[in-house]
């Protein structure tokens, strides 16, 4: 009897507790929506948005084909940029790992590149490539592909050094020693470096579509701004988070689990 | 032959002139920080002497290679291979075949009586099954001579024990030359034809005692015990001798 007790909560807080908690959110919201624009009078009905307007919102961008453009673009550019910015920082960072001089020398340089907003490239990419695909995509690069490379080449120099002089006392080559160690050993590196990076490149990806693009997600957003649609502002904010957490959540961290319980880790 | 690290390190070992046999098993002991694990790697190649050169059959050691395989007190197995991948490793390296591969393989793990456990995963191990996959992984590479650099050191006595005893009887049934550091006599005398003993103040090889007794050796004998003494004593001789020389 006790046992069916333990397991029922158990099973409460397991599986419904995160979807009952944003429901009553939701609920939270549509109440202090009601409360704040019509009984106490705090905001203007067009400045505050209610769970129910979005969903309006989302239900008529779907009816016009917006919605799903919007979405289209928005990933084929950004896995366009993501596969460059992969491209680069995979180049970049192994490099990086052969000459300790060049890490030395690069390292802050690539570090400051990091730690500067991604919409500070819009300018630069707009008079460089004008309103282009092109500038957009250069923004995704530039915010992800030097976050990959740093964690391309700490993966391949923390590899643990006991496994090359297993690989080296076995007589292997150059090749065999990356193909067969040092690239498996790091994989975990990679993986997460990638997750890291693909965060980056998202939302670099909104910063240049906000700035630049005439259409996906990040210019449905301005649309909203211009047609002073409070609604569609939020819904789209919505939709950019979730696309950012279903592909972190069944991509990068699917990898990354089934890899390091295989390990054992 | 000698070596000499860069800093702080200086002089590791003077003038270091030895002679192993085919085919022997040879240890070696010494207070710690005295050089041995430096020793193994010169003659693995991981390391070349600053002075002098090693001969492996009469050529020069100039760096790894798969006549001498190293093993360590970490096993160093690859997690992402499970147990007999991690055993075909170096086989793979050498270009075995497949088939041959996967024979070699089997062959050593029913050596280290691992058999069973082939498609395991190496985090589903225990430490000294870990140890005895190494030990596969090394022997299945057809290698002249076997480095162990403290292999049981990170285990606990029991384990260590029984591995001890594996080790003489899968040596004597792959007949390798084999070069061990270790931190216990005992273990130098059980297993043994001869040990030498390093000393610490830089002083390299201190001196090689020949143990000529039977084996399964005893433990508890009375030669055993005896010889087991006498290098104590020079060992802890040495360990003195290298604290005083701190203190000075
Ligand atoms: N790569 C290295 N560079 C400089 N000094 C080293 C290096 N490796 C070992 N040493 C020094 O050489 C000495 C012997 O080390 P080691 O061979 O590991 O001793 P042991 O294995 O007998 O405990 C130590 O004093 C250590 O500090
Ligand atoms: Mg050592």
């Amino acid at each position: 009897m006790k046992k069916e007790n333990l397991t029922k909560k158990e099973s409460w807080k397991g599986t419904l507790m995160v979807p009952v908690f944003y429901v009553v959110l939701i609920i939270v919201w549509q109440l202090v929506y009601w409360v704040g624009t019509s009984s106490l009078g705090l905001w203007k009905s067009y400045a505050f948005p209610s769970p129910l307007m979005v969903l309006e919102s989302c239900i008529s961008l779907i009816q016009k084909g917006t919605l799903f453009q919007a979405l289209l673009y928005s990933i084929v550019r950004g896995i366009l940029g993501f596969g460059l910015a992969i491209v680069i920082g995979f180049v970049l960072g192994i490099l990086l790992s052969l000459s300790e001089g060049l890490h030395r020398c690069l390292h802050p340089f690539l570090l400051g590149l990091q730690t500067l907003p991604s919409i500070c490239w819009v300018p630069f990419a707009i008079l460089w490539f004008g309103l282009d695909e092109s500038a957009i995509i250069f923004v995704v690069v530039m915010g992800s592909a030097f976050s990959i490379a740093l964690s391309v080449r700490n993966g391949i120099r923390n590899v643990n050094p006991l496994w090359i002089k297993v690989a080296r006392t076995m007589g292997s080559n150059q090749k065999q020693l990356y193909r067969k160690v040092i690239v498996p050993a790091a994989m975990p590196a990679f993986v997460e470096g990638l997750r890291q990076g693909w965060s980056f490149a998202w939302r670099a990806l909104m910063s240049g579509e906000v700035m630049s693009a005439t259409v996906g997600l990040g210019h449905t957003l301005m649309m909203g701004r211009d047609l002073a649609d409070i609604n569609q502002v939020m819904l789209i904010m919505i939709v950019i988070v979730v696309i950012g957490i279903v592909i972190d959540r069944f991509v990068f961290r699917q990898i990354e689990e089934s890899m390091l319980k295989k390990r054992g880790l | 032959m000698a070596k000499q690290y860069d800093g702080h390190g200086g002089e590791v070992l003077t003038s270091v002139s030895l002679k192993i046999e085919d085919g022997e098993f040879f240890s070696i002991v010494g207070p710690s920080g005295c050089g041995k694990s430096t020793l193994l790697n010169l003659i693995a190649g991981f390391e070349l002497p600053t002075e002098g050169s090693i001969f492996m059959d009469g050529k020069p050691v100039t760096g790894p290679g798969n006549d001498r395989i190293m093993m360590f007190q970490d096993s160093a197995l690859f997690p992402w291979l499970n147990v007999i991948d991690n055993v075909k490793f170096g086989l793979d390296i050498v270009g075995c075949s497949k088939a041959e591969q996967e024979e070699r393989a089997h062959q050593y793990l029913k050596l280290v009586k691992l058999d069973k456990f082939s498609s395991y995963r190496v985090h589903e191990l225990s430490g000294g099954m870990k140890q005895r996959a190494a030990l596969a992984r090394a022997l299945a590479m057809d290698c002249k001579v076997l480095l162990m650099d403290e292999p049981f050191s990170a285990l606990d006595k029991q384990t260590t024990n029984i591995l001890r005893e594996e080790l003489a009887e899968i040596c004597a049934a792959a007949r390798r030359t084999i070069i061990l550091v270790t931190h216990s006599v005992e273990e130098a005398l059980f297993l043994s034809d001869r040990v030498a003993v390093i000393g610490a103040g830089k002083t390299g090889l201190k001196k090689i005692y020949s143990v000529d007794m039977p084996r399964p050796r005893q433990i508890g004998s009375e030669p055993f015990l005896k010889l087991r003494r006498e290098i104590l004593d020079d060992v802890r001789i040495e360990v003195e001798q290298s604290e005083k020389g701190e203190f000075d």
